[in-house]
């Protein structure tokens, strides 16, 4: 069978998967960041793994990019701040 | 208006109409201006106005009812997207299979997949994947604790996993593994 099949097997392997999301999103304390990314850069089943789940990420946002406003709408909007009494 | 092209793209994305996007910006721009008094210098102008942007559309879609709210959620497996692709690495796609299987997913499947997710599970995943928001910041947008924001997020793109592995197994693009 494929490699994926190895990945979780070991403790080393399910606590990397379990901060998976908190790897990729930046949010890891230094210590553990650190933990991860070494385990990952001896261990390609969960390398692979964090690499398909970043191109998701990155896909998820490419897929859903914004849309602009129109000129008439960002017009409609500055006129009708203009009159909005000042706040402060 | 400042952030009104990123407002208004984050307002697309929530309400999915022009006409209700549009709406929507007006008010939370408005709600921004005569609230700007209690808005601190020096504190987060962006994660403040997406507050204003979120709240006022979870008000209105509570008064419209327009989506089921959904307390609760499916929970998927880890990796649940990644172990069903196994099968195309089997299949001996050739080592760029996966990545191409991503790319071959349309934007209106990825948007009728993130649209799947119950609501405060959907708006984690924006405000994390899209919008690129801090789990702190997404706290203070959503009036959440950081704990609640993690597990939303988790368990929204994992179920957003499963939606997007349903979509291509329709296109039988994505091969089932065993």
């Amino acid at each position: 069978m494929s490699q994926m099949e190895k990945v979780n097997d070991g403790g080393d392997c399910r606590e990397t998967i379990a901060k998976l999301y908190e790897f990729l999103d930046g949010e890891l304390k230094a210590g553990d960041h650190e933990m991860v990314r070494r385990h990952i850069e001896d261990c390609s089943p969960c390398l692979e793994a964090f690499e398909f789940e970043a191109e998701l990420k990155s896909m998820i946002k490419r897929k859903l990019s914004g849309e602009c406003v129109t000129r008439e709408f960002r017009q409609r909007l500055s006129t009708i701040l203009e009159q909005e009494p000042p706040t402060i | 208006m400042q952030y009104v092209d990123a407002l208004y793209a984050a307002a697309m994305r929530m309400t999915r109409s022009p006409a209700d996007a549009e709406d929507l910006l007006q008010e939370t721009f408005l709600k921004a201006y005569r609230g700007f008094g209690s808005f601190q210098e020096g504190t987060n102008l962006k994660a403040w106005l997406y507050r204003i942007l979120t709240n006022t559309y979870i008000n209105i879609y509570r008064a419209k009812k327009r989506r089921p709210e959904l307390s609760d959620i499916e929970d998927f497996e880890d990796l649940y997207m990644y172990r069903r692709l196994g099968g195309l690495e089997a299949a001996a796609f050739g080592r760029s299979a996966e990545e191409e299987v991503l790319d071959s997913f349309t934007d209106q499947e990825v948007k009728d997949a993130i649209e799947a997710l119950p609501e405060q599970f959907r708006l984690a995943v924006l405000l994390s994947d899209v919008e690129g928001f801090s789990y702190k910041e997404i706290s203070e947008i959503t009036e959440v604790p950081l704990g609640t924001v993690m597990s939303r997020l988790h368990r929204g793109r994992r179920a957003l996993q499963k939606a997007l592995v349903d979509s291509g197994m329709r296109r039988r693009l994505v091969a089932e593994s065993g």
